[in-house]
């Protein structure tokens, strides 16, 4: 072994510090999910006021259904986005599948209601500018998932924050189900539409922040 | 797993799980190890590149970087070859080393330069680095690292059917470049 290595490894070995919770990323995650929920209330708030209009749920059970599959979504995506954050040799595309299906299906249940709307369609607590808030409430949340995954060793920067922006954008089009008014068209286009561009904020973010060093 | 591979990965692991409680004599003689089989691993895989000590070096700060990313109860070679893999990749890429490989293979084993198979292996660079990252990698594999195909979708971590239809699609893209600038194939 040459020199400049053995005196590189003793420099490395001197500089190591003991780690916390080595390759754990459930503790990042609840944290990042609490604090981009309170974002997202705190975004909502600032927008206008907070009526929740839409409960209790177990009265409209295709409703609760809805919201559940959002809230596993949302869980499932966050997850897999700190996830990246670990080096594995398993294929990230692979790593995504489930996330992004179980958001597929979410949509799909959402888009579902045109035909068969799980609530009957109400103007109650109509919000001026909800696409906007959908979208811009999202982002705080989104650059703070990108400094924390940042922290770990993202090796797929552009799909670590496409699934961090997707999660952040559907915090806030969630919680519009229930403080906007209920109209399938209204949440597709005003609600969804919006998270879902949260995502494409997030490619580009991650791409950016999260190269590999 | 071999013997070998096995019992590297259980002292290896063991060495890890002590470094990241603060053990630093552990972690200097993984890093020496990390740093022998990083070097072979290269060699085996990529041939002789040009400035492998640095490649190898570069690697052993990236270990040590992501060192927490490591979670003691997984399996410690998977881990380590990832962050490795990427990181020889990323030094493969990196236009500095590109150049000065060029350099070296537009040289004759006389030691005599060669312009016209200069501008072949830039034209060949030019058109590589234009390919998408994985039309990109398979090709590195494949074509500059010799792989086997087996090989490499165990690299990449993908089916082997799944490495043809990738080598067979990243080929195509390098005729159609090649033809749409007048290049012969």
């Amino acid at each position: 072994m040459n020199k400049s290595r053995d005196l590189l490894i003793a420099e490395l070995a001197a500089a190591a510090t003991p780690v916390k919770r080595p390759g754990q990323t459930a503790h990042q995650l609840v944290l990042w999910l609490a604090l981009a929920v309170g974002l997202s209330v705190l975004g909502v708030l600032l927008g206008g006021t907070l009526v929740v209009s839409r409960w209790p749920l177990p009265q409209a059970p295709q409703f609760l259904g809805e919201s559940l599959l959002g809230v596993a979504a949302i869980i499932a995506l966050a997850n897999a986005a700190f996830k990246t954050g670990i080096p594995s040799p398993v294929a990230v595309t692979r790593q995504v599948v489930w996330p992004l299906l179980l958001l597929v299906v979410w949509i799909g249940v959402q888009s579902y209601g045109l035909i068969d709307p799980a609530l009957a369609p109400s103007m109650v607590g109509k919000r001026a500018h909800c696409w906007l808030e959908a979208l811009l409430v999202g982002i705080p949340a989104l650059v703070l998932g990108c400094c924390a995954v940042r922290r770990l060793w993202p090796l797929h920067g552009a799909w670590t924050g496409a699934l961090l922006g997707l999660a952040s954008g559907a915090i806030p089009a969630l919680m519009m189900q229930f403080i906007c008014m209920y109209e399938p068209t209204h949440i597709l286009k005003f609600h969804v539409l919006p998270g879902l561009a949260t995502g494409l904020v997030g490619a580009v973010l991650g791409s950016w922040l999260l190269r590999p060093r | 797993m071999n013997k070998t591979f096995l019992a590297d990965e259980q002292r290896w692991a063991a060495w890890m799980a002590c470094a990241q409680r603060g053990e630093l004599v552990d972690y200097a003689q993984l890093l020496r190890e990390i740093g022998a089989a990083t070097e072979t691993y290269i060699r085996v895989r990529f041939g002789t590149i040009d400035a492998l000590e640095d490649c190898v070096q570069e690697c052993l700060m990236a270990v040590h970087a992501a060192r927490h990313t490591y979670d003691p109860r997984r399996l410690f070679r998977p881990w380590l070859f990832t962050i490795i893999r990427h990181k020889t990749i990323d030094q493969l890429r990196q236009r500095q080393t590109w150049l000065s490989a060029l350099q070296s293979l537009a040289t004759t084993e006389s030691g005599v330069s060669d312009p016209d198979r200069s501008l072949r292996m830039l034209d060949g660079v030019r058109i590589l680095e234009r390919l998408s990252p994985d039309h990109r990698e398979m090709i590195t594999l494949a074509k500059y690292g010799g792989y086997t195909t087996a090989e490499a979708a165990t690299w990449l971590g993908i089916t082997e059917s799944a490495a043809k239809a990738r080598l067979q699609r990243a080929l195509a893209a390098i005729r159609k470049a090649l033809d749409n600038e007048g290049l012969p194939v």
